[in-house]
């Protein structure tokens, strides 16, 4: 059982428990954050870079962290952010064709040891790499972290309706990648 | 944060086969992954700790050090003359003997070594380097002189041929015998073309030159004084035009 982040946010902020704080609170969003940036970016490693670097961030950001607003909310737009700035450099160092990112992405995801083009979990996730990188994380901050519109505002700082748009418009699109498949 | 129920019954008129799919995590990840994962993220934070402190100097320079620099060099300078004073006082002698050196050394070991050197430099830098660029540009202005040269003196030789004036066909004329065969009349019709009278200017210009001539000698019986008077008297008459032509 996870203490409570307000519980935790007041133990980082004294110095004799600082790191265990810390340490509680890697302990309790590290799998979130894991997968929601293993979808964006698909390969374990790459995964694991990326959030080392969220939570090396996460270390020094949160001694100004206002309260006002949840930590799971600043964890997850760091996270995002930092997915997306992995992409991105992997666009400009070219291991990525900038033309072919979600091509590359789905090639990817196909590449998996444990793939198989006949199981439709993996057809969807073929179908969401082929999706723009913005659509990607609203579906799957929707479809797997089950979060809020409201929460998922705050995340991406979009307004809900635009999420909600870009979330229905992304799941038709992938529906319909999944039966032509 | 559990609402898959209403994620499924949100997903089912859009993408009915979507909401059967069913949420499963398909990667995997390596064991024991996230067992350990707080200490790597822990270690690596105490290494960059680590590392951000050995970045600061760990050498220190004695207070003021900066400041009296300066002062030090110029007392190095100056310790050369302290020496010679010092010599003086305690030794007068040797600081009358000079400092020439006594040793000997083979003949022309110095031109010999640096010729050695300035060898060895020639060789390293390779042969002397002689740019043909600026001969080869002359060249190219002298041949485009030539040729611009032959070009306007074949133009001028085909252009300006008095050879190709068919003389022959232009016999002598003599043309106050020609005229007199030519009629009164025929003259006089010749005249009453306004046209031809036109194209007759130089014989305006030669009345105006005998006219000119007939006011020259005029002139010659006028004293000094009547024209300088007729110049004062008409002055008026010009400087408006004067005035006028400057504006």
């Amino acid at each position: 059982m996870h203490a409570d982040d307000k519980e935790l946010l007041f133990q980082f902020h004294q110095t004799a428990t600082k790191e265990k704080a810390f340490t509680a609170i890697i302990k309790k969003y590290q799998e979130k954050l894991y997968w929601h940036v293993r979808r964006l970016v698909v390969e374990h490693d790459d995964a694991n870079d990326v959030l080392q670097n969220v939570f090396i961030k996460v270390w020094k950001g949160l001694e100004n962290f206002r309260e006002d607003s949840q930590l799971y909310t600043w964890l997850y737009r760091i996270a995002t952010n930092e997915g997306l700035t992995f992409l991105e450099q992997q666009k400009k160092r070219g291991t990525v064709s900038l033309d072919t990112e979600e091509a590359g992405l789905s090639n990817k995801v196909r590449s998996d040891s444990n793939f198989d083009a006949n199981k439709l979990e993996w057809r969807l996730q073929v179908a969401i790499q082929k999706k723009k990188e913005k659509q990607r994380v609203v579906f799957n901050l929707r479809y797997y972290d089950e979060m809020p519109y409201q929460e998922m505002s705050r995340v991406l700082d979009t307004s809900e309706g635009a999420l909600k748009a870009s979330y229905h418009h992304a799941a038709r699109k992938i529906e319909e990648f999944i039966r032509n498949y | 944060m559990n609402n898959r129920a209403h994620i499924t019954e949100e997903l089912s008129p859009i993408a009915p086969l979507v909401a059967g799919i069913g949420v499963m995590e398909l990667y995997t990840v390596p064991k024991g992954y996230f067992a350990s994962f707080a200490d790597v993220v822990a270690e690596r934070i105490r290494i960059g700790a680590l590392l951000s402190e050995a970045s600061v100097p760990v050498y220190e320079v004695p207070d003021g050090y900066f400041e009296q620099l300066p002062g030090t060099i110029l007392s190095t300078i100056q310790s050369s003359t302290v020496i010679k004073t010092e010599l003086e006082e305690i030794a007068p002698l040797l600081s009358t003997i000079g400092k020439e050196n006594v040793y000997e050394i083979p003949a022309d070991y110095f031109v010999q070594a640096d010729l050695a050197r300035h060898a060895r430099r020639e060789q390293a830098v390779g042969a002397k380097r002689v740019s043909l660029r600026i001969a080869r540009r002359w060249m190219q202005y002298a041949a485009a002189a030539v040729f611009a040269g032959v070009l306007i003196t074949g133009a001028f030789l085909f252009t300006d041929n008095p050879a190709n004036i068919e003389e022959g066909k232009y016999p002598s004329l003599d043309l106050s015998s020609q005229l007199d065969k030519v009629s009164e009349a025929d003259l006089l019709k010749y005249l009453d073309n306004p046209e031809h009278v036109a194209a007759a200017p130089a014989t305006v210009q030669l009345a105006t030159e005998a006219d000119m001539a007939e006011v020259k000698n005029h002139l010659q019986n006028v004293s000094d004084e009547e024209l300088k008077q007729y110049v004062t008297e008409n002055a008026e008459v010009y400087e408006p035009v004067i005035s006028e032509k400057e504006e």
